[in-house]
């Protein structure tokens, strides 16, 4: 079973909410909200204190997921782990 | 993780807490109208860390701790040490009195603390005029001590009155001179600033020459929102409307949780965080859902509704006995 693990870049808090997920800078207290219905699957990804992990075959499955992450990663939220 | 809800965000993203009722100063126009008595009904240390670790469960990101003065309690150091292990972030207001080089040294080695200090003027007279004699030389002398210990995340706090106003460039030019950052809050009529408001209150003139200001000073950070200033060039800096119970809540020394520092009253009591726990009342109390769901009507069919919702409910309250009604100072109206 494919694991994809990402994880919180440095200096940031995270929260699951009901539009998406909230991120908080401790080193400027700025938020930042992402709006995506895609992030609380539960059957797709796994939303931890500082990482989210994407379960089974979502990465086959759910482009959208990976490319909504990939987006993340590039705007600096998370960092990818490779498992 | 908490059960996100889609009335309200799963829990607030910011605290305020007022950590004690006790204070060294007697500032005419403070919120709380706070005292120089010994407070029994503040929470002990356990009594704390034992909210702070339901701020954890919770998420919320930062705790703002005010009071009273904060260092007034013996363990503020021992509190602020265990809401950073928890990776909580706290930004304390003070009035800078009681910042010794122990103090200073200690606050320099924190990583996640923001610390602002209270001053009420560029000059000794006016600042001394509102907050007691002597004043201004006991906080600077406090801001020179974070300096020489190399604090980093310190601002100047004002709350801009009629008092202070014809100052507010110096104060500005103040900030960059203690290497601080210049923060100019709303004067608003609660606790004893109630019984200055006729004194203290800013005019129309002043109100929108403040708007003209923030706009051209775009590095002054207001902390708690001009909503009746707020220009579109603003909305960037977070001036966008009210987040009591939206963003934000208070709890009070002893435990008891309002909308926000400015609604500290019996009808705007939300619940108490030493029977309860914070998501608990986030969730549920009246007065929350109210707020949440609060339109002022006046404001609908104003352009700028979307953006400042009717702006601040508590000076409407206050000065209007209703929050159903517009911000008092709103810069459209005034205009």
């Amino acid at each position: 079973m494919e694991q994809v693990t990402y994880c919180l870049a440095p200096a940031l808090k995270m929260r699951k909410e009901a539009f998406g997920l909230l991120f908080y800078n401790t080193r400027d207290t700025k938020l930042t909200f992402v709006k995506s219905a895609a992030l609380l699957d539960d059957h797709l990804l796994a939303v931890e204190k500082d990482a989210i992990r994407l379960v089974g075959d979502s990465a086959r499955e759910n482009k959208k997921l990976v490319s909504i992450m990939q987006e993340l990663v590039k705007r600096g939220l998370f960092l990818e782990r490779p498992q | 993780m908490n059960v996100p809800n889609d009335k309200c965000l799963a829990a607030p993203v910011n605290v305020t807490w007022e950590i004690t009722k006790h204070c060294n100063l007697s500032c005419r126009h403070c919120l709380s109208a706070e005292t120089t008595a010994h407070c029994p009904t503040d929470m002990d240390l356990d009594q704390c860390k034992q909210f702070i670790d339901d701020l954890d469960r919770a998420r919320v990101f930062q705790v703002n701790i005010g009071g009273g003065e904060p260092f007034m309690r013996d363990d503020l150091l021992d509190i602020l040490d265990y809401c950073h292990a928890k990776g909580i972030v706290t930004c304390v207001s003070t009035n800078g009195t009681l910042i010794d080089d122990y103090c200073a040294k200690k606050l320099a080695q924190m990583k996640l603390i923001y610390i602002q200090v209270s001053v009420d003027g560029a000059t000794p007279d006016t600042n001394d005029k509102i907050r007691g004699a002597g004043v201004f030389k006991r906080a600077t002398g406090g801001i020179d001590r974070l300096n020489a210990h190399g604090f980093k995340n310190l601002s100047i706090n004002t709350v801009v009155t009629g008092v202070n106003f014809k100052e507010i460039h110096e104060i500005y030019q103040m900030g960059k001179f203690y290497r601080a950052k210049t923060r100019l809050s709303r004067f608003r009529p609660s606790g004893r600033a109630k019984e200055v408001w006729q004194e203290y209150f800013l005019t129309k003139d002043q109100i929108l020459e403040l708007a003209n200001f923030l706009v051209h000073y775009r590095d002054v950070l207001t902390g708690d929102s001009f909503f009746s200033i707020t220009a579109g060039q603003r909305r960037d800096l977070g001036l966008n409307m009210c987040g009591a119970a939206k963003m934000t809540c208070s709890v009070s020394p002893d435990g008891n949780m309002y909308p926000c520092a400015f609604l500290q009253e019996d009808k705007f009591y939300a619940g108490n965080i030493l029977r309860q726990s914070i998501e608990e009342i986030w969730h549920t109390a009246a007065i929350f859902n109210t707020l949440r769901n609060l339109k002022v009507e006046a404001c609908c069919t104003c352009q700028n509704f979307n953006t400042c919702h009717g702006g601040c409910p508590a000076v409407a309250y206050f000065l209007k006995n209703d929050f159903n009604c517009s911000d008092p100072e709103c810069i459209r109206q005034l205009q």
